[in-house]
Parts: structure tokens; C-alpha cells; sequence
């Protein structure tokens, strides 16, 4: 009944009134919900517009890194001793690489093992092409791959045009292998005779960021970025900054699946890094260290058999610019750019011969006689000499405060009193005991001014190169004795920690536990020579931007470190002895530099350093100074085992000098009368 | 005859779909450039039959119509029956028949056979049966089917035939009272569905049924993997559009599929993207002029079956813009309604051009003097 359908008749007409009003009602409501909706969208299209979008499109752009030339650097009459070239990286793109790929263990052998590891698959596949080991390849990519997870990550290892095309036409054999073209350092100096000697561990090299470096402080202020080169050793380090430059950046949209979507467009130009200027000479760094290589052979020619390193340092007294530091053995810089050949020999720990520490900066010596001007200045200063004071000059010496009675011995059998200068002349070392003996009271008294002085003329402290890795040296006190861990956890201690008047007299003269490093005596003799100023060493003169004008700041010019009001009297009276150690009969390297031009002023040192293999063994040094129409040079020269300074060290310092002032200078053996 | 068809189509209402639906094939044509098959060529070919379609129901007598009312309702619950029993899945939905090669959406023909049932029933019934009884008559002849399509899940769907019948049923000149006990039943049954049945363990929708409708409440908690991500992606693209939109080119959340589905229940955002405010202002005044015409039918229209069905019609497409737009712009629940004359699909398509076709109808006939002389009627404004 409810759903019967009754006959069809007409029915009433609608009432026109309330239907009229109904179906405005109806037409208010519609009106209504479409004015909110276009509020709604006035909100988000106008009013907000891209607030909702800013993300989304963001996260759709994914930019990459176009790296920046890295700086040139020129030696100080332009010449460029490192350049850039470009390469083509390969990365891997740790995104889409397959995640957890372990290869540990693996090589080239197992393929059988990697064929079920589809992302060793692909590194195994990558290492032949670019003919690589595939552990080094699994390990290049594993050790950066926590520092960069997402990113693409970038392999150590550069590749040819046809290998790079090689892989592109199979890229699903390579997925996510990927290129970037990239810079690496490139050294044209080496292949011009005139300059091709650069000091690698000085001029430094440029490696992949490590973890390390982003807490370095030496990176302070710079911001490294996570990916990418910096330097790590050298002035490449130190100036880091400089030579960076800044990076460009690409962005390129990608669509929902992942697919680049049309071209890359560039968001910032790469800045190429600033030029840096050293104050080194091309030409006068090769002639430093050919002539290291030619003492060693004077020294083994004179039975030295034990001879194998040695450094130079040739340096401006009055403004501590340095023109050449050379240490022996060297290397050439290309062992840090691919293909990397005859890296594993420059860094294989076992090499004795530590290729790596630079000799003239980073390595210290006992400095011998070299250091008996410095133990005069002391002496000196403390009041312990003054003009016209003698001493005696006895074959040997044994100290009334030395309970041992031990007998010093001088090296030559002379027996006389004399002054300061003669003794330089004459290198004696019992002079220079008793003034070590003096210094002895002086401790006894509570007075350590004998290292005081040291001290101040440089030993003791890194000096402030800026290349890092300089070294302190050694200038023993009682303080260090008492915690020498050798001494301490000795079969001695209570012996062995104590500062005895031995270890002054020794001091006196060079020796005993006394470590410098040629750097450290060129700032000293600069000091003799410039009248009493310690000057701040440096290898780097200004920084200029790439198209040549200097950057703000860009002018290096350290000031001095301290002035020590070296009174002219007693300069005067070393300059003497050392003229005489150069050109008397009786002086040490007057075989060398007597005829020399022009005149050179300097002290031989042969500082022994006794082994089990060699128990005669000495480092043969020779440090001084010259000077011609107002351009000084301070030199020193050090042959590590090299036996007498004034036979291997004394002409390898000549050379250099030869160089410099364009004089002529034929090398020979030095006469074996120094010490 | 003819002539008086032609003399008494409403031509404003013609050219105002004749327009979204071209504007709807020009922006198919844009977004789908970068997608897999020919979209564009198929809605072509849908708004082409449903053009021709329209013209040809505009020419059916509504008496017709009326008169088939019941074999229109039977083949309603049958088909609905159907794809309940036996049909195609599209995305975890089985909404489609598939019938000699070609599928089609059941629910989407029942809302124009429903309001031309219900608008019969409800004409012919005036001042027989009480107007309580005619309430209820009304809710169990849309209910059932409206269960029916909400199982299949056809959440949106069946929404839409609630709106039908609310409209219908104020048009009508159903009690207040009416309205304020279905309202309250409503709301009693969205707190069971969302709060107190799951509660006590009874899930009505499923989980991610829940989530999808409410998400629009909290679009920041949203993440981008889960339920959310459509709106935003949606939010973004309008966003995107600024005032005057990307234009094609740069219309970048479309071309590059961050905007899901976006020639079908998205496609408002690709014209919120590429052409701006100004573009989705202007399509919202085209659906506004549109639903003027039709508002107009019912007040134009010389039978209560005429009005109820223009009010039905116009209800059911007042729903569907208001819910799609809003969901795109974060007002309103996500719930697969397409949009009118824009988004791609041959059955909606067609069963919308097909209901302008009705309101054409009925306009036309208003005027013919076949129909009993009834008093003249205040038309809108």
C-alpha cells in the first residue's frame, strides 16, 4: 500500500511562493559555499602565495657543486710553480648506490662472490676500467661513505675521456657511477731545468677532506665544505683559504620518480682562487737542493758512509722572507696528483729515510760549533764576557763544580788564551766550556739566563713559518730533565733527572741534549747579522686575486718578532771571529770562502750524533751570512752524518751563495780542517 | 516540434557547459602531456557523446521520464547489485562493470535515475501521503541504493545522494522538522562511524578510509608518504599558481608527478597551478552561472516532477564542485568526487551532460502547451 503507485492525474502546481523562496534559499547556500571556496583560494593564491609550494619545489631541485680553480701558486718572480689542470672525477652517488654493500675482503679474484653483491658488482666492474685495485676502489668509497651518505661521493681516482665514454654507453652496467669534471694541481715548474725543484712537503699537496680537517683548527673560519679537496700539508695548507677560491653551484629539477627533468642551469659561477706569491726563488730552490745532493757526496767520498739527508735555508736577515728551503730527500709533488706514481714509497711508514718530514723546518739536530756565537751573545749578555775578555783555550777542561771529574776535550791541540773572536776563529771548544761552566753556577745560584738567551734568539719554539709543522727543537733546562720520560721511567731516575754541570758545558757548545732546526738557525744568524733582531720567518710575500690585483689583505708582511738590543761591541767581535773562520789560515771553512766574493761570514759546526751502527757519526753543518750591494743573505747548511761541516756543509752553503750574487764558485770538498 | 525545441533551449545555460567542458579538454590536454596513454583523446571522445547525448535527452519529453520511473530504479538496484557482486577493481575500489569492452560506473548513472525516480515519486505522492510517511519513503528509495554504493566502497558517491535528497527534499517543502531529525541522525551516525563503533571495536570504514576523510583537518601532521600527501601535494600545486598561475610551462608540480591524480580528483589544482586565481576564480563563476540557470528551472518549471528534478540536479552538481574544490584546497574530506565537466572519466562525464541535459528538458517543456496550465510562477531574479 505505502508503495503502490496510484494512476497518473495531475497534480497541483508547485506554490509559487514558497518554491520561488526555496529555491533562492537554495541559491544562497550555493552562493555561500562558492564564496568560501574563493576565499580559500584568494588566501592561498594571493594572499599566501607559495607558502605551501616553497617546500615542495625545493625539495624537487637538487643542487650540485661546480668546483672552483684553486689558486696558483708563483714563486717571486712569477714564475708559476703550481698550476691547475682539469680532470674528470668519478663519483659514486651514495643515493641510488645500492645500501648496505659490504665488499670487505674481496678482490679482484672473487667475482664469483661479487656477482651476487650487485653494488660490489659495480665497483669491481668500475676498478677494472679505470684499472684500479677493487679493494682500494670498495675502500676509497667506504671510508667516506658515513661523512656523505645521500651525496654523491668522489673517488680519489681520475679517468680518460674513452673510459668515461666506456661506461656511459653501458651506464645500467654502472648505475649510479657518475663524472665530474674537476681540477688537480699540476706543477710546471718541474719540467723547465731552470726551476724544476719544488719542495713538496713545503709547498704541501691537496687531498680529499678528511673528518679530520673539519676540526682542524688550522681550517678555522673557512667552512669547509664536507665534499671536496683541501690542503693538507704545506702552504697549500696555510693558505688554504686563499687558494680555494669558492665553488659554483648547479641546480637541476628532478620529477617524481627521480628523473632529471630539463637542463642544469647555473645558480653561481665558481670564483677562482687567488694567486699566492712566494717570496722563494725558483731558481735558487733548485740550486739549494742539487748542492744538498752534492754535499752527500762529498761526505761519502770522505768515508761519511752514514751520509742521507740534509737541509738548506737561504733567507733575507733583515725581513725574514726565505728564497729557498730545500731538504734532502725529496720527492716530486706529482706522487699527491693522479695516477699517484711513487706515492707508496713517499709514504710508506717503514722508509727511514721519512721523505715527508722536511729536514730544513721539521726535523732537529744537535747544531754543534754552528751554535757557539749563540752560547757567546749568552755569555755576553749575562756578563759573564765583555770586550777584550779572555779565556783559556786548553787541549781539555774539567769543571770544579763537576764531581765526576769528567775530562771535556777540545778537538784541536791548541793551548792558549784567547778572545772571543779567536775563538770563534779557531772554533775552541774549552773557551766555550768555561762559559758553560759559568752558566752551571749561574743554575746553582737559581739563575737559568744561559737558556734565557737561548731562548730569546729563537731556540726552544716553533718559529712562526707560516707553513705548519714546524718544530720546536730541544733547549733542555733542569724543568725538562726532570720530565724526560726516559730519564723518569730509566733504571735512574733520581740520577738521571738531575741538571749537572756536563749538560751546561755540552750546551756551551752545541751539543748534549740541544736540538735545532736549520730554520731555527737562520732566524738566530739573521739576528747576529741585522743587529739583534729576531725576524719573523716567511715563504709566502702577497696574495693577489686571479686577475692579478692584490686581495684586501693579500700584503704578508710579518713584523719582527723582538728586538734584543745587541749591543754593536759584541756583534762586532762575533762578525770578527766569524770573518776569521772564513779567511785565517786557522779557520774552519777558509778553504771554501777564503777567496770567496762576496765576503761571507759564517761558523762551521760537526756535531756528533753517535749510533750503534756509527758511533763516530756527526751532522756537518755550516751557517752564515754575506752581503753585496745592500742584499744580505743568511745561509745554513746541514748534511745529517755528513762528518765535518767546513768539507760537505761549507760548499753546499757556498754554492748557494754563488747563486745568489752571481759570482762564480767551482764545488769542491771543503778541507778537512773544521769543526 | 523541433523548432520549438530549438526556440526554447536554454542557450546561456548551453554555452556555460559547452565552456567548462572545453576548458575542462584544454587543461586534460596540458596536464596528461607527460602521461602514459591518450587521456586527453579519450575525454574527447566522452564530453563529445555527452554533448550529443545531452541534445538528445533535452529532447525527451520529462513525462517520458516519468513514466519509466520504476524499470529506471530497478535497473538502478540491479547494476549497483552487480558491481557488488562481480565487479572490476580500480585502485582496491570495484565501482565498474566491465561490459563488452568498455567499463563503466553504476553509481554515477544511479544519481541521475535516482533524482528522476525520487523526484517522481515524490510529484506524484503530493497530498496523498503524509508528509512524515514521504520523508521516509524518501530515505529508504535512496538509502538502499545508497548502502549498496557505499559498500562497494563508494563513500563519495554515496554522499552525493544524501545531498540529492536533502536538496530535493527542502525543494520539495519537506517540515523543518525533517531536516533537523536527518541532520541530527547524521551526526549521531559520523560520531559511530569515527568515534564510539571503533572504540568498541566495530570498524565501519576501514583505517585508512578514516584517516583519508579526516586529514584534511590536520594537513601539517601530514606525512607525505601516508593519506596526507595528496592534499599536499594539491596545496602545493594551488599554491604554486599564484595570481595569475605558471602558466604550462612551468606548471612544475604538475609535469613532473608531484600532483597525484591529477586529471581526475586533483585536476581543480592543476588549474589553481596553471592558470592562478584568476583562472580558478573564473571556472568557480562558470559553475556559478551554471548553477543560477539551473536554479532557475526550478522556479521556470510548470510541474513539481520538473522542479524537484532541476533541484536535484542542481544539488547534486552544487555538491560535487563545492566537496572536489574543497578538497583540493584543504576544506574538505577527500573523497574521490570528480569535478564536473573537468575531470576525465566517461561515466560521470556523461551522466553530468546527460543531467543538463534533464534540466534542457525540462526547460523546454516548461514553455510547451501540452502541459496543464498551471499558475505563473515567480522566477528569480
Amino acid at each position: 500500500m505505502f508503495l503502490e503507485s496510484p494512476p497518473p492525474r495531475p497534480e497541483p502546481a508547485p506554490d509559487p511562493l514558497p518554491l520561488a523562496i526555496r529555491a533562492a534559499a537554495l541559491g544562497i547556500i550555493a552562493a555561500a559555499l562558492l564564496v568560501v571556496l574563493l576565499f580559500r583560494l584568494w588566501a592561498l593564491q594571493v594572499l599566501h602565495a607559495g607558502q605551501y609550494s616553497a617546500a615542495a619545489v625545493q625539495s624537487q631541485v637538487r643542487t650540485s657543486v661546480v668546483p672552483a680553480r684553486r689558486g696558483d701558486i708563483v714563486d717571486r718572480h712569477g714564475d708559476v710553480l703550481v698550476s691547475s689542470r682539469t680532470a674528470i672525477a668519478v663519483q659514486v652517488n651514495s643515493a641510488t648506490f645500492p645500501a648496505g654493500t659490504n665488499c670487505n675482503g674481496l678482490n679482484r679474484h672473487d667475482r664469483k662472490v661479487v656477482i651476487d653483491r650487485p653494488g660490489c658488482l659495480v665497483l669491481w666492474r668500475l676498478a677494472n676500467v679505470i684499472k684500479q685495485p677493487f679493494p682500494q676502489v670498495w675502500k676509497a668509497y667506504s671510508s667516506r661513505l658515513s661523512a656523505n651518505q645521500g651525496y654523491p661521493i668522489t673517488l680519489p681516482f681520475t679517468v680518460t675521456r674513452p673510459q668515461v665514454a666506456f661506461m656511459l654507453e653501458r651506464h645500467n652496467r654502472f648505475p649510479a657511477i657518475q663524472f665530474q669534471r674537476t681540477f688537480v694541481r699540476d706543477y710546471p715548474a718541474l719540467d723547465n731545468p731552470a726551476l724544476g725543484a719544488i719542495n713538496p712537503n713545503l709547498i704541501g699537496h691537496v687531498g680529499a677532506i678528511t673528518a679530520d680537517n673539519l676540526t682542524d683548527p688550522a681550517f678555522r673560519g673557512e667552512n669547509l665544505p664536507r665534499t671536496g679537496t683541501a690542503g693538507q700539508t704545506g702552504i697549500e695548507k696555510s693558505y688554504d683559504g686563499w687558494l680555494r677560491g669558492s665553488d659554483g653551484e648547479t641546480a637541476q629539477m628532478f620529477d617524481a620518480s627521480g628523473q632529471p627533468v630539463r637542463s642544469p642551469y647555473l645558480v653561481r659561477e665558481p670564483v677562482t682562487g687567488s694567486t699566492v706569491h712566494l717570496t722563494l726563488d725558483g731558481h735558487l730552490q733548485k740550486v739549494a737542493q742539487d748542492a744538498i745532493g752534492r754535499g752527500i757526496q762529498i761526505a761519502l767520498n770522505d768515508r761519511q758512509y752514514f751520509a742521507d739527508s740534509g737541509a738548506v735555508v737561504a733567507m733575507n736577515p733583515d725581513t725574514g722572507a726565505i728564497y729557498a728551503m730545500a731538504s734532502y730527500p725529496t720527492y716530486k709533488p706529482t706522487v699527491w696528483v693522479p695516477p699517484y706514481a711513487g706515492n707508496g714509497r713517499v709514504t710508506d711508514p717503514n722508509n727511514k729515510l721519512t721523505p715527508q718530514v722536511d729536514k730544513a723546518y721539521a726535523g732537529s739536530y744537535p747544531p754543534g760549533s754552528t751554535f757557539k756565537p749563540i752560547t757567546a751573545v749568552a755569555a755576553w749578555m749575562s756578563g759573564l764576557i765583555g770586550p777584550g775578555s779572555t779565556r783559556a783555550c786548553t787541549t781539555s777542561f774539567q769543571s770544579p763544580n763537576d764531581f765526576s771529574h769528567h775530562t771535556f776535550n777540545n778537538w784541536g791541540p791548541v793551548n792558549a788564551v784567547i778572545g772571543l773572536s779567536k775563538a770563534l776563529e779557531i772554533s775552541c771548544d774549552t773557551f766555550f766550556y768555561r762559559l758553560g761552566d759559568q752558566f752551571y753556577d749561574r743554575y746553582q745560584a737559581g739563575s737559568n739566563v744561559f737558556q734565557q738567551w737561548i731562548r730569546k734568539l729563537g731556540y726552544g719554539a716553533a718559529p712562526t713559518v707560516d707553513v705548519p709543522g714546524a718544530v720546536s727543537g730541544v733547549v733542555p733546562d733542569q724543568h725538562w730533565k726532570a720530565h724526560y720520560p726516559p730519564f723518569v721511567n730509566g733504571p735512574n731516575p733520581s740520577i738521571d733527572t738531575l741538571w749537572e754541570p756536563g749538560d751546561d758545558i755540552q750546551m756551551a757548545i752545541g751539543q748534549g741534549y740541544l736540538l735545532a732546526s736549520p730554520l731555527q738557525q737562520a732566524v738566530a744568524y739573521s739576528a747576529l747579522e741585522n743587529g739583534g733582531t729576531i725576524v719573523t720567518p716567511h715563504v709566502v710575500q702577497s696574495i693577489t686575486g686571479s686577475d692579478g690585483s692584490l686581495a684586501p689583505g693579500g700584503n704578508v708582511a710579518p713584523k719582527p718578532q723582538r728586538d734584543l738590543h745587541l749591543p754593536v761591541s759584541l756583534l762586532d767581535e762575533i762578525k770578527t771571529g766569524l770573518y776569521g773562520a772564513t779567511h785565517a789560515g786557522d779557520g774552519t771553512s777558509t778553504s771554501t770562502f777564503g777567496s770567496f766574493r762576496p765576503t761571507v761570514y759564517g761558523k762551521t759546526g760537526t756535531a756528533e750524533v753517535p749510533t750503534v751502527q756509527c758511533p763516530d757519526c756527526s751532522d756537518a753543518w755550516w751557517a752564515g751570512w754575506a752581503e753585496q750591494n745592500g742584499r744580505p743573505l743568511v745561509v745554513v747548511a746541514m748534511i745529517h752524518n755528513g762528518g765535518h761541516g767546513g768539507v760537505s756543509a761549507a760548499p753546499v752553503a757556498a754554492e748557494v751563495f754563488a747563486d745568489f750574487f752571481h759570482t762564480r764558485y767551482q764545488f769542491q770538498g771543503g778541507q778537512d780542517q773544521s769543526r | 516540434m523541433i523548432r520549438h525545441y530549438v526556440k526554447h533551449l536554454d542557450y546561456l545555460m548551453l554555452a556555460t557547459v559547452l565552456s567548462i567542458s572545453a576548458f575542462g579538454l584544454w587543461i586534460m590536454k596540458n596536464a596528461t602531456r607527460n602521461d602514459p596513454g591518450d587521456l586527453y583523446g579519450h575525454q574527447l571522445v566522452y564530453v563529445s557523446v555527452g554533448v550529443v547525448g545531452m541534445l538528445v535527452v533535452a529532447a525527451i519529453p520529462p513525462a517520458w521520464m516519468r513514466r519509466a520511473h520504476w524499470p529506471l530504479y530497478g535497473f538502478v538496484l540491479v547494476t549497483v547489485a552487480v558491481v557488488l557482486a562481480a565487479g572490476t577493481s580500480v585502485n582496491g575500489a570495484a565501482r565498474w562493470i566491465t561490459f563488452a569492452g568498455f567499463q563503466f560506473q553504476p553509481s554515477e548513472f544511479s544519481k541521475l535515475l535516482l533524482i528522476v525516480g525520487l523526484a517522481a515519486l515524490l510529484a506524484s505522492r503530493r497530498g496523498i501521503t503524509s508528509p512524515g510517511r514521504l520523508t521516509l519513503l524518501s530515505l529508504a528509495y535512496v538509502g538502499l541504493p545508497a548502502i549498496l554504493v557505499f559498500r562497494e566502497p563508494d563513500f563519495g558517491t554515496a554522499l552525493v545522494l544524501a545531498a540529492m535528497l536533502m536538496g530535493m527534499l527542502f525543494v520539495y517543502g519537506a517540515p523543518w522538522r525533517h531536516f533537523v531529525w536527518m541532520l541530527l541522525a547524521g551526526a549521531i551516525t559520523l560520531a559511530l562511524i569515527f568515534s564510539i563503533l571503533p572504540g568498541a571495536g566495530i570498524h565501519v570504514l576501514q583505517t585508512y578510509q578514516a584517516d583519508r576523510l579526516t586529514a584534511f583537518l590536520h594537513p601539517e601532521k601530514l606525512d607525505p608518504q601516508q593519506n596526507g600527501y595528496n592534499l599536499q601535494a594539491s596545496l602545493a600545486a594551488v599554491s604554486h599558481g599564484g595570481v595569475g598561475g605558471t602558466g604550462v610551462k612551468n606548471a612544475t608540480q604538475t609535469l613532473f608527478g608531484y600532483l597525484p591524480e591529477h586529471a581526475t580528483d586533483f585536476v581543480f589544482a592543476v588549474v589553481g597551478e596553471e592558470r592562478g586565481f584568476v583562472g580558478a576564480a573564473w571556472l568557480i563563476a562558470l559553475y556559478a552561472l551554471l548553477l543560477w540557470r539551473g536554479l532557475k528551472v526550478i522556479t521556470k518549471s510548470r510541474s513539481t516532477f520538473g522542479s524537484l528534478v532541476a533541484a536535484g540536479v542542481v544539488s547534486m552538481l552544487l555538491f560535487q564542485i563545492t566537496i572536489n574544490i574543497g578538497m583540493t584546497i584543504g576544506l574538505a574530506p577527500i573523497t574521490g568526487i570528480p569535478l564536473p565537466f573537468m575531470s576525465f572519466g566517461g561515466s560521470h562525464t556523461l551522466t553530468n551532460l546527460l543531467a543538463i541535459g534533464v534540466l534542457q528538458s525540462i526547460h523546454v517543456h516548461a514553455m510547451t502547451a501540452d502541459e496543464p496550465r498551471m499558475a505563473t510562477q515567480l522566477a528569480l531574479a
